[in-house]
């Protein structure tokens, strides 16, 4: 005997039929859900967060005299990789009047001193080195011809710093003044280099160190006998 | 005499014109009213609770999620037709995606609300089939480095059925499927942003007041 032997004539309309699809489909459909309901859950996860941030230098310096002093910044994450995160963070000086800072890069405000660099990620992930601005000691130049009055003459600077590192490129915060007796036609920050020209066997020009910022500094003379 | 005749057609045919487009007006306005009436003749407001499983998979990570959900909705409508449901859904997270913290052993719990519409069959079966899409949004508590929670927003489709039980009570059977789309995890130098499809299968009970 079968079961549609046992049911009631009614039983067998179209209406019981599309019945027992639909039970059959959410039978399926119950079971199938279940079944995979039952699976495994994921219990460590797989999204790496971040562990760290951190400077790459780590004993940084810059001439007071350089125009920036590039850097950049690493951020690690749980499962041992890195990324450049130089862009993405806060840069923070702790004292402007000594140390500026931009994204992925600081200044010198003033010649010589020291500063606290701190990168940082919404309040979270911090890293602070100190920043050493190393100062302009005095200033080698070449020689030049100072009786041939008339002529334009190129003069070739350096800078010495403390430590006694000499021959440094002198490419900012710096200004050249002249005296009465000669004129600064040119000053090459590139090529590290000055043009003069004079009516006097002795001129004086005068070197004025960060002029615009609060730390000027004129206590540089070069003199041509 | 001629002139006036056409002058009268003339009037006759703008006349003939004006009255067809009130009719059909009015025959619009009268399907209108029918299918109001229709709908909300036996729309009734009803209070509903269910419990499920559900096997969520994400789309872009190798992640998955096995939990249950419990859900409390109203809705107002009649359980021949139509019906729209708000509800809010509870679900207990057994899986560890999104946090990170040694602390924890699995994700925070996920509390969304959702908009649906109802539409169910009444195909003299004793059971009413129905289907259901809707939308939603929540958030689930995580423990990150950089986030301590997780909004989210979701599309869900429904196919199910009421078993009435009595004139106020029935029973719900359902199963669901469900999109998800999680806001971005932060990792400072990247914002990624994953999907999940959710496999629900729920039984409940609802009553109508």
């Amino acid at each position: 005997m079968v079961l549609y032997q046992i049911l009631p004539i009614w039983a067998l309309t179209i209406d019981f039929r599309i019945y027992m699809k639909l039970i059959q489909i959410l039978l399926i459909l119950f079971s199938t859900t279940f079944f995979i309901s039952c699976g495994d859950s994921t219990t460590s996860s797989p999204i790496a967060d971040v562990a760290s941030i951190s400077l790459d230098d780590t004993n940084i310096s810059i001439h007071s005299t350089d125009l920036q002093k590039a850097l950049t910044a690493t951020a690690t994450y749980t499962d041992g990789t890195t990324a450049n995160a130089t862009a993405d963070l806060t840069w923070n000086s702790s004292e402007n009047s000594t140390l500026l800072t931009a994204v992925g890069s600081v200044f010198s405000a003033r010649n010589g001193g020291d500063a606290n660099l701190t990168i940082e990620y919404a309040n979270t992930f911090y890293d602070t080195q100190n920043v050493h601005i190393k100062k302009l000691i005095s200033i080698e130049h070449s020689d030049i011809n100072i009786s041939d009055i008339g002529t334009a003459q190129t003069v070739y600077l350096g800078g010495t710093f403390e430590n006694n590192e000499t021959n440094v490129s002198l490419q900012t915060n710096i200004r050249y003044v002249s005296d009465a007796n000669s004129t600064i036609t040119d000053v090459n920050a590139t090529q590290f280099t000055l043009t003069v020209d004079y009516n006097s066997s002795s001129i004086l020009i005068q070197v004025i160190l960060f002029e615009n910022t609060d730390n000027q500094q004129d206590d540089i003379n070069i003199t041509f006998n | 005499m001629t002139e006036v005749l056409i002058i009268s057609n003339y009037f006759d045919i703008i006349s003939l014109l004006y009255l067809d487009r009130t009719i059909l007006k009015l025959k619009k306005l009268i399907l209108f009213l029918l299918l109001v009436s229709s709908l909300f003749a036996e729309a009734r407001v009803y209070m509903g609770m269910s419990a499920g499983a559900f096997h969520e998979t994400f789309s872009t990570v190798e992640a998955t999620n096995s939990s249950v959900i419990a859900t409390l909705k109203i809705g107002y409508g009649d359980i021949k037709a139509y019906a729209v449901e708000f509800s809010v859904d509870y679900a207990y997270n057994r899986s560890k995606i999104f946090s990170t913290s040694a602390d924890v052993s699995r994700d925070g719990n996920k509390y969304g609300f959702n908009v649906s519409l109802l539409k169910s069959f009444d195909w003299d079966i004793y059971i009413l089939p129905f289907a259901r899409v809707g939308f939603g949004t929540g958030f689930l508590d995580i423990d990150r480095a950089l986030q301590k929670n997780l909004s989210y927003g979701s599309f869900q489709g429904t196919l199910g059925t009421f078993v009435p039980v009595s004139d106020d009570f029935d029973l719900e059977l359902g199963y669901e499927i469900r999109g998800t789309s999680y806001e971005a995890i932060n990792t400072i130098v990247t914002k990624t942003s994953y999907g999940s499809v959710s496999n629900i299968a729920y039984m409940g009970i609802n009553y109508r007041f």
